[in-house]
């Protein structure tokens, strides 16, 4: 944190933005940072993998609309029941909601999904339309 | 009980104090929650991307350490165009009283998420002291 703000002298700034953007924001609005996303891609596919650890797969909502694929979800709060005592809690709880676009119009049906170890891996089948497609030149 | 903490993703430790780790990967410190319930203390980290064969959890000198390591991720012949994270090792250590029943510390891997139970020694465990009135 120190050393971001020696760097960058707009830090505080940005911060005080950031924080007074909060403040319109609805509270324990949706994060728009979380989760953190991985893309990668060929010519036929692309993979989104994200970090959400400890999500109930049916708290998780994925949906693609032509190039721009949606990730939304809630992590709730565990009912530990009343005789329990916090001495620390970190861990986030709330909606969150991202969108990023992909590299090509995906093909909606043949999306799938697999929730392993707290990472999600989102696999993205091309849409056989946008595929690039060679042109043959005859010769004249 | 107020829990309103804001979904963040993991944090990358930048110091790593007197001792660094010998592997050189990025390391994170996993949000941890703390409760006592009954007659235990659990500790909850999460650590996405972590194999349950990949956790390591080590008692010395008072000294709880969590270790876990995330496989890496790869796809082959695929070309990474937006990184929003790093694959690398996740490491806490909690320091444990001495009412804690060591034999009896359990651990369990779900969804990326680690769980600790550590049960409370039978000597600290608050003892009902009947009071029976004499007439």
């Amino acid at each position: 944190m120190l050393a971001r703000y020696a760097l960058n002298p707009f830090y505080e700034l940005t911060r005080l933005q950031r924080e007074m953007n909060n403040l319109f924001d609805d509270y324990g609005s949706e994060s728009e940072t979380y989760p953190a996303l991985n893309l990668w891609s060929d010519n036929q596919q692309a993979i989104v993998t994200a970090e959400i650890p400890g999500i109930d797969t049916k708290d998780l909502n994925i949906t693609v609309n032509n190039s721009l694929l949606t990730l939304e979800g809630e992590k709730k709060e565990e009912d530990l029941g009343k005789d329990a005592v916090y001495h620390r809690s970190e861990r986030g709880t709330g909606k969150f909601s991202r969108t990023i676009r992909l590299p090509f119009e995906a093909d909606e049906g043949k999306i799938s999904a697999a929730y392993t170890n707290g990472v999600l891996k989102i696999t993205i089948p091309r849409a056989e339309a946008s595929k690039p497609r060679k042109i043959e030149i005859t010769k004249g | 009980m107020e829990l309103d903490k804001k979904l963040a993703n993991k944090e990358e430790k930048k110091s790593s104090g007197p001792a660094e780790l010998t592997y050189d990967k990025p390391q994170f410190i996993p949000a941890t929650d703390i409760y006592e319930k009954g007659d235990s203390i659990y500790i909850v980290c999460d650590m996405p991307g972590v194999d349950e064969k990949n956790i390591d959890i080590s008692l010395e000198n008072d000294v709880l350490t969590l270790t876990g390591h995330q496989d890496s991720e790869t796809h082959e012949g695929y070309e990474m165009l937006h990184r929003g994270y790093v694959s690398g090792i996740y490491q806490r250590s909690f320091t444990v009283t001495d009412g804690i029943d060591r034999e009896k510390i359990k651990a369990k891997m779900t969804n990326g998420v680690l769980k600790i139970e550590l049960p409370k020694a039978e000597k600290v465990k608050p003892k009902k002291i009947q009071i029976t009135v004499e007439k």
